[in-house]
């Protein structure tokens, strides 16, 4: 594995989190959970993680309040939202914030995504 | 008595005095219009003309009454009328003058029976002889004279007697002229009086009107202020309940596109995904050069993009935020909301773009989108059959944008182009429309402070202006 970037993407569905491996492996080293305590054992196991695009809308933990876990140990990552959903005041907040950095919308943009990626890191 | 006793007493010939007397008696009654002065001076007149030291007239009223008008020597100015008035049946010898309208003789007082009334008169001033005349005027008898001498008794001469009479006749016009200015004046008096009493009558009626009016003033400014209350109160109720209805609409509204664009938005996530994965696999060797298979995938994610597109533009119409400082660009909420109405637009209407490339305003851009849908909603609707309609978008001067909106369809009658920014006015029949959009636009445009304007023409169409401030 060599100086590709660590790309942990959360996402409950289960094509989501296929197509987003296959798209963005080439680039990327993509880890891939189904929920936020999947993400946040991920991030234990994976301090080299650089990156974590997070689905919005997932049970038990939102995107929101999984980054917001995940924050808690691990400050230094760069943290995204990508969601079905416009803007909403929460999304809005965080990003106010710099919880997160971007928030990306379904379908994501392939350019888009990158370009924020090399941007941050 | 001869003529010389005249002489004797008064220093010239009788009938030269006579004359003067008779000159005297009639200047002083053209000097004058009162009643009261006439019969004065007759009876000083006539006392003097005759050369006889008492006189008094009597004039008949209501042919019992009699009213004492002179005397001479006149009498105290300030005597009680009422003691003016005597009956005439308790003076038989005035009554008998009046009724024979002739002159009548007493020689002497202390030899003729005389009534107890006649007596108390004559016993004044020792009265001896008397002589009646009778003012006859026009065969009525207006009133009697009557020449006394006081203290001693004298035999009245056939001249004097014959003189008194004729002056006496002639004088009767005056005194009758007199009457009537007398109750002319009575007449005017009274007139006047019952005019000053109208007059004070009118004044109090009219002084208790204006209280009346003041006090109803009052209570109708009460009553207009009451009633201007209730009506702002309703208007704002009214605004409350279409701003309660349209928040609570918006905000299911915004619930339902919100989860439906999660849910459409998930499966094009796969499709974008698939066909990234599509394409990137093409780039393969074996795939480079075959196009329809790129075509096939660019399709793909042609129709995905459209999808998205569709899906961003109505969260966008619905998305709620409270606040009024996004960046809207004028252009972009427009083509959104006719992608939004294509379905009603297509086939039917003509749409014609002016735009103002890059204008934008501080606003709300969710409420914008909705103003603007609302305004063309209503274009659509009111063309029947095919029509066109205008877009246009320019700066105005450098404070304002305005989006022009010129449609072809039905117009806004004149009566009712006052109300179609009330809530709930509506022309649509029952359940095709709220009557909401126009008044929650117009309210929207005042929450960005700007203005909203109508011009219509019934039959050719409406343009509604929206003015609203760039920043």
């Amino acid at each position: 594995m060599t100086n590709k970037i660590k790309v942990l993407y959360v996402d409950d569905e289960h094509l989501n989190v296929l197509l987003f491996e296959m798209n963005f492996s080439k680039k990327f080293d993509v880890l891939t959970g189904k929920n936020g305590l999947e993400g946040l054992n991920l991030l234990n196991k994976n301090p080299d993680i650089k990156v974590v695009i997070s689905d919005m809308r997932m049970p038990k933990m939102n995107g929101l309040e999984f980054i917001n876990k995940a924050r808690e140990n691990f400050s230094d990552k760069k943290y995204f939202i990508l969601t079905g959903f416009d803007i909403t005041p929460e999304i809005r907040e965080a990003l106010e914030n710099r919880i997160i950095l971007k928030y990306f919308m379904k379908p994501f943009n392939m350019r888009e995504i990158e370009g924020a990626i090399y941007e941050v890191v | 008595m001869s003529n010389s006793d005249f002489e004797t007493r008064n220093g010239a010939p009788p009938s030269s005095r006579e004359i003067n007397a008779l000159i005297r008696i009639s200047q002083s009654i053209i000097s004058t219009l009162d009643y009261q002065e006439i019969l004065q001076i007759i009876s000083d007149g006539m006392a003097d003309l005759l050369g006889i030291e008492s006189a008094a007239i009597y004039i008949l009223q209501n042919k019992t009454d009699l009213y004492l008008g002179a005397t001479t020597p006149a009498l105290d100015k300030n005597m009680p009328d009422f003691l003016r008035w005597v009956k005439l049946p308790e003076h038989p010898h005035i009554e008998k003058t009046i009724k024979s309208k002739k002159h009548h003789v007493i020689a002497d007082t202390s030899k003729t029976q005389l009534s107890e009334a006649e007596r108390a008169v004559t016993d004044i001033r020792n009265l001896k002889s008397l002589l009646y005349f009778p003012f006859v005027q026009k065969g009525d008898v207006l009133g009697v004279l009557i020449l006394g001498t006081c203290n001693r008794t004298q035999r009245f001469s056939e001249h004097q007697i014959n003189l008194g009479q004729t002056v006496a006749n002639q004088l009767a016009v005056s005194i009758h002229n007199a009457l009537l200015v007398d109750d002319l004046k009575k007449h005017t008096d009274h007139l006047e009086e019952l005019v000053q009493e109208k007059t004070q009558d009118l004044d109090t009626a009219i002084e208790e009107l204006m209280a009346a009016n003041e006090d109803l003033f009052e209570k109708n400014e009460i009553i207009n202020n009451q009633n201007e209350e209730l009506k702002t109160t309703l208007q704002n109720l009214k605004n409350a309940q279409s701003q309660l209805i349209q928040s609570e609409k918006m905000a299911s509204l915004g619930t339902l596109t919100a989860g439906v664009a999660h849910e459409i938005n998930n499966p094009l996530n796969f499709l974008m995904g698939a066909s990234l994965g599509l394409e990137n696999y093409l780039e393969k060797e074996e795939h480079k050069n075959d196009e329809d298979l790129k075509l096939l995938v660019e399709s793909i994610q042609t129709g995905v993009e459209r999808i998205s597109d569709i899906v961003k533009g109505l969260n966008q119409f619905s998305r709620y935020n409270p606040d009024f400082d996004e960046e809207c660009d004028i252009t972009s909420i427009l083509e959104n909301c006719i992608v939004m109405m294509n379905n009603r637009i297509k086939d039917k209407i003509l749409v014609e773009k002016e735009y103002s490339p890059g204008l934008k305003v501080m606003g709300n851009v969710g409420k914008i989108h909705q103003v603007f849908m609302n305004i063309l909603l209503n274009s659509v609707q009111a063309i029947d059959d095919k029509g066109k309609i205008i877009i246009r978008t320019f700066p105005h001067g450098e404070k304002f944008a305005i989006i022009e909106i010129e449609d072809t369809g039905l117009g806004i009658d004149k009566n009712i182009i006052h109300k179609i920014t009330d809530p709930f006015f509506t022309t649509k029949a029952p359940g095709e429309g709220t009557g909401l959009g126009l008044s929650i636009s117009y309210n929207i445009i005042k929450e960005h402070k700007g203005r909203l304007k109508f011009k219509s023409k019934p039959g050719k169409g409406t343009k509604t202006q929206i003015f609203l401030p760039i920043t």
